[in-house]
C-alpha cells in the first residue's frame, strides 16, 4: 500500500512536471513563432535600421563638353547650410545665427531671420551649393561661438552639389540649368536629365552599440555612377561669334529678342544657336534684364509681383529658335520657287510683268509687291531677287493647292523636327498652319509669299539645309556623342536623311538664285567680300499681335554658294526704326558668316572688283630717315603724318603690315620717347564709305572697311571704337557698311 | 616396512565418495618486490632537470607565440580600422579639393572666355583681325634641294644620300 502510494506520487509529480514543462516551452514555441512568422519583417527591418547603417551616394552628374572638348558645364561637390531652430533658445544666439548667415552666405538678414524663426522645425534649409572656402568661414563662425552660444548645435552642413556652367550666359537658352535637387529644368539638362544623372551608390556598414560605424570587414559598399557626358555639335567659338553678332543685333535694333542658328548644311549638326536676351546659368532665378528687373521692383503688390516675375523668367528661359513660331515671310518664296522648279510648273526662264500688285479672280483686295510702283518685266531669278509677291503668288496658283502642300509637308512643316531639345514648337492644323482639306486657293495666293501660316526657325532653317545639299531632308541634331567618366564614347549620333525632298539640279538651281539675291538683290547687305554667299530676306507681320506695326526681320543665308558648308538664320523679333530682313537681319547674318568661313579655314576667292577695294599693307618705314619714309608712303598712296623733330623713323602707327584702308594716314614718331599722340574717336555713322574715310583721317585715324561696299545708298551702321574715346592717332577702326536701297520685301 | 604410497592400491581405487567442489585457495598474489631504485646519479639529475626545463621552455615558448599571433592579429585589426579611417578622410579631402579643382578651373575658364578675351585683344592691345595679305602661300612642289660647303648645289637629294655615311643617314632620319 505504501508502495503504491509512492508511485502514484511519483507518477502524478512527473506528469505535472511535464506539464509545466510543456507549458512553459510551448509558450516560448508560440512566442517564437510570432515573432519570427507573424512580426518577422517588422523586427527584422528594426534591426537592420538599428544594426545597419545604409548610406546613399549621390552620383555626380555628368558633364557637358563642345563638340572641341571644352566644358560648358560640370558638377562638383558643394555644401548645403541648415539650421536647427527648434535649438534657438535665446535672442542672443538669434542674432548670432542671424548675423553670422547672412554676412558669410551674402543673404538677406530678414529671410535668414524668418528662416530661423520657425522654431517648430528641426531643420530648416537655409542655403544650398555652397563653396568649401564659405563653409570653411562659417565653420570657423561656429567654433567661435562654440563655447558661449553653442552655435554648433544649430548650425549644420550637408553634403550637396553645385553645377558650374564657366562662361555664365554662353549658350544659355540651349544648355538650360538644373535645380536644387541637380534635376534638370530646362534645355539640354531636362532633355538629356537621365543620362547625366547617373545612379546612386550605397554605402552598407554594421553598427555598434553606440551607433557608430563598425570596421571595414563589415561594410558592404556599391559605388555610385557618374552620370554619363554630353559631347555636343555646338562649336563653342562659332556660338561665340553669333551671340557677338546677335547681341549687337538687339541693342542696335531695340528688337524684342533675336535669335539664330548655325548649322551644318549636309549633317543637320547644330553648330550654334542663341537666343537674346539670355540669362546667366549660374543664376538662373535671377531676371537678368535690367529694365524688366526694374519694372517687377515697381509692382506693389507682393503676388503680382511673384507672377510678373515667374512669367519674366520663362521668358529669359525660353528657347525661341525652337518654341517660338512666326509667319516666315519672303523666306518662304525658295521653297516655293523649289517646289515650282521640281513639278516644272516654272522654268528660270519663266517671265511675269510685276505692275505693283496682283488681284486675283477670288479675292476683293489686291495683293501688294512691295516696290508699288511694279518691277516691270522680270525672270524667275529676278523675281526672287526683288522678292516679288505678285510674281509668287502667280508661282504658287500655277503649282497647285495640291502640290504646294505636297512640297509644304516634305520640308517638314507640319511635323516638329525632333531636335533633341525639349519645348519644341509642335505645328497644329488649323492653327499654325491650314488643313489639308481647308487649304484653299485664297490660302495658297498668300502662302506663296509666306504670309497667313507660323514656322518655328529650327524647321525653317532645316528646310533650307535641304535646298543647300542637293535636296536631302536632314535631322536636326545637337548632342554629337555621350561619354562615360572616362570619356570613352558610349553612344553617337549619325546623320540621317529623313527624305529627299527635290532632285539635285533643282536644288543647284534655286542656290544659284539665292546667290543672286545676295549679289543683286534684297540681300546685298548679306554680302561677304571673298565668299559667295546665298542668301533670302525675309519681312514679315505678326499676325498674332496687338500691334499692326510689329515686324519679324529675317534671313536665311548659305555660303559657300557652290557648296554650301553652313546656313545662318537670324530672325529680329520687332526691331524699331528699320524693320526690313534686309536692312536688319541680313548684315548680321553676313558678319557671323565672315567670322565663320575663317574660323573654318575656308579660305575667301576675290573677284577683280573685289581686290581693287581691299586694303592694302603698312609698308616699313622705321629706321629711315623722315624725308625716304614721307616718300615711301606716299608712293602707295597712303599720307604721312610726322610727329616730333628728330631725322630718323623711331616708331609709325599703323605698324608695318598692318592693313590700312587706301588714301589712309601713316603716323610717324620720329623721337624714342615722344609721347603717343591721342585723339578721339569722330561719329562714323550714317556715313557712305568716302565720308567715313575722310573723316576718320581728319581725326588722324584709318578705317577698314567690312559689309558692301558697293552699290547704291551705302552707309556705315558700325564702328568698332566707340565714338568720343580716346586713342593713338593712326590707330584703324573697323566701319560696318550696309545699303538701304531695294532691300525691301514686305509689300 | 617404511610405507609407500606406491603400494597403497587403495589409492588405485575409484574414490566413490561424494565430491566437494575443491576449495579452491584464493589466489595470492606474488608479494610485489620492492625494489628500491637507486638514487638517481648526479648526471643522471642534471639530465632530468634539463629535460624538464627543456619542456618548460617549449610550453613557454608554444604560449608566447600564440600570444603574439593573437597580439598582432589585434594589432592588425586595430591598425586596419586605423588606416581605414585615415583612407576616409583622406578620400574626403580628395573630395573637396576635387570640388575645389573644378571650382577654380571654372572661375579660370570664365575669365579667359572668348568674350574677355576678344575684347582685351581689340580694345587694349589694338589687335586686328588676320588680314588675307598675312598669308603667305609656299610652293613645295618642287624637288629637295641641297646647297653644299664649297657652293655647289644639287637639285637630286637621291644623290646627297648615296654621299652621306651610314651613320650621317641615321642621324639625318633621326633629326
Amino acid at each position: 500500500m505504501a508502495k503504491r502510494s509512492t508511485r502514484m506520487i511519483a507518477k502524478r509529480s512527473m506528469a505535472v512536471a511535464l506539464a509545466i514543462i510543456f507549458a512553459g516551452f510551448g509558450a516560448g514555441v508560440v512566442s517564437l513563432a510570432r515573432i519570427q512568422l507573424i512580426h518577422g519583417e517588422e523586427y527584422k527591418e528594426k534591426a537592420r535600421m538599428q544594426q545597419l547603417s545604409d548610406t546613399t551616394i549621390s552620383p555626380q552628374r555628368g558633364t557637358i563638353y563642345d563638340c572641341n572638348g571644352e566644358v560648358l558645364g560640370e558638377s562638383a561637390t558643394a555644401w548645403q547650410v541648415y539650421i536647427v531652430p527648434s535649438k534657438i533658445e535665446t535672442d542672443e544666439q538669434m542674432e548670432l545665427t542671424v548675423e553670422g548667415l547672412s554676412t558669410i552666405l551674402e543673404m538677406d538678414a530678414e529671410t535668414v531671420r524668418k528662416k530661423a524663426s520657425q522654431s517648430q522645425y528641426n531643420y530648416v534649409s537655409v542655403k544650398e551649393g555652397v563653396e568649401n572656402d564659405t563653409k570653411n568661414a562659417l565653420a570657423a563662425f561656429i567654433d567661435e561661438h562654440r563655447e558661449d552660444q553653442a552655435l554648433h548645435t544649430i548650425i549644420g552642413f550637408d553634403p550637396d552639389t553645385k553645377r558650374y556652367y564657366p562662361y555664365n550666359n554662353f549658350a544659355s537658352s540651349v544648355i538650360g540649368f538644373t535645380g536644387s535637387d541637380d534635376e534638370g529644368r530646362a534645355g539640354l539638362e531636362l532633355q538629356y536629365n537621365e543620362e547625366l544623372t547617373g545612379t546612386p551608390g550605397r554605402i552598407i556598414t554594421a553598427k555598434d552599440g553606440a551607433q557608430d560605424d563598425m570596421a571595414n570587414q563589415y561594410e558592404s559598399t556599391y559605388d555610385a555612377k557618374q552620370g554619363d557626358g554630353l559631347v555636343l555639335t555646338i562649336d563653342r567659338v562659332i556660338q561665340y561669334y553669333l551671340e557677338k553678332s546677335l547681341k549687337q543685333a538687339y541693342i542696335d535694333t531695340q528688337a524684342k529678342s533675336t535669335y539664330g542658328i548655325v548649322m551644318d548644311v549636309d549633317t543637320g549638326a547644330i553648330l550654334a544657336m542663341a537666343t537674346l536676351p539670355d540669362y546667366n546659368l549660374n543664376e538662373p532665378r535671377v531676371v537678368a534684364d535690367a529694365s524688366v528687373q526694374a519694372k517687377l521692383d515697381a509692382i506693389q503688390d507682393e503676388s503680382e509681383r511673384s507672377k510678373a516675375e515667374g512669367e519674366a523668367l520663362y521668358s529669359q528661359w525660353r528657347n525661341r529658335a525652337i518654341s517660338d513660331t512666326y509667319e516666315p515671310g519672303s523666306v518662304f518664296k525658295i521653297f516655293v520657287a523649289a517646289a515650282a522648279l521640281e513639278e516644272n510648273a516654272v522654268t528660270l526662264d519663266t517671265t511675269y510683268t510685276c505692275t505693283g500688285s496682283i488681284t486675283p479672280s477670288f479675292r476683293n483686295k489686291p495683293i501688294y509687291c512691295s516696290n508699288h510702283a511694279g518691277h516691270g518685266t522680270e525672270n524667275f531669278t529676278q523675281g526672287l531677287m526683288n522678292s516679288c509677291n505678285p510674281f509668287f503668288v502667280t508661282v504658287g496658283l500655277e503649282l497647285g493647292t495640291e502640290k504646294f502642300y505636297q512640297y509644304y509637308e516634305a520640308f517638314g512643316f507640319t511635323e516638329k523636327t525632333g531636335i533633341d531639345l525639349p519645348a519644341e514648337a509642335a505645328p497644329v492644323a488649323g492653327v499654325t498652319y491650314y488643313a489639308k482639306d481647308k487649304f484653299t486657293v485664297s490660302d495658297l495666293a498668300s502662302s506663296s509669299f509666306g504670309q497667313t501660316f507660323q514656322v518655328s526657325s529650327i524647321q525653317m532653317i532645316t528646310a533650307a539645309c535641304a535646298i543647300g545639299n542637293g535636296g536631302k531632308l536632314m535631322q536636326p541634331y545637337i548632342v554629337k556623342a555621350r561619354v562615360d567618366a572616362d570619356g570613352n564614347t558610349i553612344a553617337e549620333t549619325k546623320p540621317t536623311v529623313k527624305r529627299q525632298v527635290i532632285s539635285e539640279k533643282v536644288s543647284q538651281e534655286v542656290l544659284g538664285m539665292m546667290e543672286q539675291v545676295v549679289r543683286g538683290g534684297t540681300g546685298r547687305n548679306g554680302y561677304v567680300a571673298g565668299y559667295r554667299v546665298a542668301g533670302k530676306t525675309g519681312t514679315s507681320e505678326k499676325l498674332s499681335g496687338t500691334d499692326a506695326s510689329a515686324r519679324i526681320a529675317s534671313f536665311v543665308g548659305m555660303a559657300p554658294a557652290n557648296d554650301p558648308k553652313i546656313a545662318v538664320l537670324i530672325v529680329v523679333d520687332e526691331p524699331k526704326g528699320q524693320t526690313g530682313g534686309g536692312a536688319v537681319a541680313a548684315p548680321v547674318a553676313a558678319e557671323v558668316i565672315e567670322n565663320t568661313m575663317n574660323y573654318l579655314n575656308i579660305e575667301p576667292q576675290y573677284t577683280e572688283e573685289e581686290l581693287a577695294t581691299l586694303d592694302l599693307k603698312t609698308p616699313t618705314v622705321t629706321n629711315l630717315s623722315v624725308s625716304e619714309a614721307k616718300q615711301k608712303i606716299e608712293a602707295e598712296g597712303l599720307t604721312p603724318k610726322v610727329i616730333g623733330d628728330g631725322d630718323t623713323v623711331s616708331y609709325q602707327m599703323p605698324e608695318a603690315g598692318q592693313t590700312i584702308a587706301k588714301n589712309g594716314v601713316v603716323v610717324l614718331y620720329t623721337e624714342q620717347d615722344s609721347e603717343r599722340s591721342k585723339v578721339k574717336v569722330p561719329d562714323l555713322s550714317n556715313l557712305s564709305v568716302a565720308e567715313a574715310s575722310r573723316r576718320a583721317l581728319n581725326a588722324g585715324l584709318n578705317i577698314r572697311i567690312a559689309g558692301i561696299t558697293s552699290g547704291e545708298g551705302i552707309v556705315s551702321y558700325r564702328q568698332s571704337i566707340d565714338k568720343d574715346t580716346e586713342v593713338e592717332a593712326g590707330t584703324i577702326i573697323t566701319v560696318y557698311f550696309k545699303t538701304n536701297t531695294n532691300i525691301d520685301d514686305l509689300a | 616396512m617404511a610405507s609407500s604410497n606406491a603400494y597403497d592400491l587403495r589409492l588405485f581405487e575409484p574414490n566413490t565418495a561424494p565430491r566437494r567442489a575443491p576449495r579452491r585457495e584464493p589466489e595470492r598474489r606474488p608479494k610485489p618486490k620492492i625494489v628500491k631504485r637507486p638514487a638517481p646519479t648526479a648526471a643522471q639529475l642534471r639530465a632530468q632537470q634539463r629535460a624538464a626545463f627543456r619542456q618548460t621552455v617549449k610550453v613557454l615558448s608554444l604560449s608566447a607565440l600564440v600570444l603574439v599571433l593573437f597580439a598582432a592579429r589585434l594589432y592588425g585589426s586595430a591598425r586596419l580600422d586605423e588606416v581605414n579611417h585615415q583612407v576616409a578622410d583622406l578620400e574626403d579631402q580628395l573630395s573637396i579639393v576635387t570640388s575645389e579643382n573644378t571650382r577654380l578651373n571654372m572661375e579660370l575658364k570664365s575669365k579667359v572666355s572668348l568674350e574677355r578675351v576678344d575684347e582685351y585683344a581689340t580694345n587694349v592691345l589694338g589687335m586686328v583681325k588676320q588680314g588675307s595679305y598675312q598669308i603667305e602661300y609656299v610652293d613645295l612642289s618642287a624637288a629637295d634641294g641641297v646647297v653644299v660647303a664649297n657652293g655647289e648645289q644639287t637639285g637630286n637629294s637621291a644623290q646627297q644620300e648615296n654621299s652621306s655615311s651610314f651613320f650621317e643617314k641615321i642621324k639625318a632620319y633621326l633629326s
